[in-house]
């Protein structure tokens, strides 16, 4: 492990509440592992957010009952709020939640004295003084494209697939990007300062699928839209495909195992790498693979990454010996 | 000429216009943009403006209506509504208003039970669990530092459960 190495200036030390969810530690903890590195890596200061329980889920819990989602993410948001800190996500769905959530508190008094009320059962007091934010608004508003290349020592140039997710744009008015929600830059722009070629491909901004219940509801919808962005994906000869959302992540990988029983006759099956995008940082941060996540023990099975990594690994390893060799 | 009677004082409308926001649907003039921009209407039989319609005129069958959860919440309809009508939303007060009536899936209640019992809507599981071996082997705490196995923590989102009349108002069993 390199030594840790304080990249952002003193004044400007950012001390963030790490916000897990559910899918990240219980079903990806790989991506878990490579942010904590890579947090390590740039400085950042991690506050755990002890007992902190599911966002809740918006699909399932927003559709079941209002009164449930907006207080069981109250408290969520007020654990962060006692560690001083903005409360940082990795989580397109838990971003959704906790910050539709923080704009109504923080909009509504009426609303947030109800919602105190209730917390005072469990010992809570929301007052608003907190952020929520998304990793890659920590990325691109905090670190910056120009910090992000300085920091790039394995230029990798690889052909990466870079999916958004929903809810990390929309809905846009009280989200912290400029750009346009019908085809924001700022993901390809990250990709691309860490020296890969973030490609086109049609039906980029298309849902992965697994949202809103619907992949508890009807998992063959949400296969029917995975297969689309996947043959879309395949079609431009991405190396692998990059998210910034574990549920996106569990559907493209998974999915690509689930897709299998309704390709066309003839159509050969899946197998595109898929990594979150703190993994993919790492490795462009010339960090240890291992740090990131990037192992699949032998001994363990039917466990995530359900798609194999093995192309990238090799990928990095040939990049690391031929520049060993210039040296 | 259509025989739908326009019922703007149904239960229905009532239930969604307590939000000043939702008054909006009031407006919808079913030019379809919503339908058009739908990714799950390519390839389901979601047809989101005939649910605002539908919503619009007070016809209760929308509850029970499968197609209102078949929405995947991609926010593209409410960002695209020449209106401005947060159509997401209203769909989703319609799952909510269909929920109080008993026409939650069945699939959604395993999953609300894993939040009400473990605090998760995707747990851990229990200590042989193979993502607990997981996370050993990527050298994280086994146990990580969220609710999962904290009872103290468990007991904070029992009552506000509780405090909310969860249980009393929804029919989730």
């Amino acid at each position: 492990m390199e030594k840790e190495v304080n990249l952002l200036e003193k004044s400007n030390l950012l001390k963030l509440s790490l916000y897990l969810g559910c899918v990240i530690p219980n079903r990806y903890p790989m991506i878990e592992k490579a942010t904590r590195t890579l947090f390590n890596y740039l400085g950042i200061e991690i506050k755990e957010m002890n007992g902190a329980s599911c966002c809740p889920a918006p699909g399932v819990f927003r559709s079941v009952d209002k009164a449930l989602w907006i207080s069981v993410a109250a408290r969520n948001i007020c654990i962060a709020q006692n560690n001083d800190a903005d409360l940082v996500t990795l989580c397109n769905g838990c971003y959704g939640t906790l910050l539709e959530v923080d704009h109504k508190l923080k909009t509504n008094q009426n609303l947030a004295n109800r919602v105190n009320e209730v917390l005072k059962e469990a010992n809570y007091h929301y007052d608003g003084k907190i952020r929520v934010r998304h990793i890659m608004d920590i990325l691109y508003n905090e670190i910056g494209i120009d910090k992000i290349k300085s920091l790039v020592k394995r230029k990798l140039n690889w052909r990466v697939a870079v999916h958004y997710g929903c809810h990390l744009i929309k809905p846009s008015n009280i989200r912290p990007f400029k750009d346009d929600p019908n085809e924001p830059k700022f993901f390809d722009e990250i990709v691309e300062a860490a020296g890969f070629q973030s490609i086109n491909y049609r039906d980029k901004f298309l849902c992965c699928g697994a949202g809103g219940a619907v992949r508890t509801f009807k998992k063959d919808l949400t296969s029917q839209l995975t297969l689309k962005k996947l043959r879309e994906i395949r079609k431009a000869l991405a190396d692998c495909i990059v998210v910034c959302c574990p549920f996106c992540h569990l559907q493209f990988d998974l999915g690509q195992v689930e897709v299998k029983s309704i390709l066309d006759e003839n159509e050969p099956s899946f197998n595109i790498p898929v990594l979150y995008i703190t993994q993919l940082l790492g490795l462009a941060f010339g960090l240890e693979p291992k740090e990131l996540g990037l192992i699949k023990p032998e001994n363990l099975k039917n466990i995530s990454p359900f798609i194999s990594l093995q192309p990238i690994l090799d990928k990095v390893e040939k990049y690391d010996k031929n520049e060993n060799k210039k040296e | 000429m259509s025989k739908t009677q326009l019922r703007f004082d149904s239960k229905i409308i009532d239930e969604i216009i307590l939000e000043e926001e939702y008054k909006k649907i009031l407006s919808c003039i079913q030019c379809g943009t919503c339908t058009a921009s739908c990714p799950s209407g390519r390839w389901s039989p979601l047809r989101t403006h005939k649910i605002i319609r539908k919503a619009q005129t007070g016809l209760e069958s929308v509850l029970s209506d499968e197609d209102i959860w078949l929405c995947t919440t991609c926010f593209n309809c409410l960002e695209r509504c020449i209106r401005k009508i947060p159509v997401t939303e209203i769909l989703i007060k319609l799952r909510n208003i269909a929920c109080e009536n008993g026409f939650m899936p069945y699939t959604l209640r395993a999953v609300v039970k894993n939040l009400l019992e473990q605090g998760h809507a995707v747990p851990l599981g229990d200590s042989n669990s193979i993502w607990i071996k997981l996370r050993k082997e990527l050298d994280l705490n086994p146990i990580p530092p969220t609710i999962e196995k904290n009872l103290q923590k468990k007991l904070e989102l029992d009552k506000i459960i509780d405090a909310i009349k969860f249980k009393l108002r929804i029919p989730y069993r």
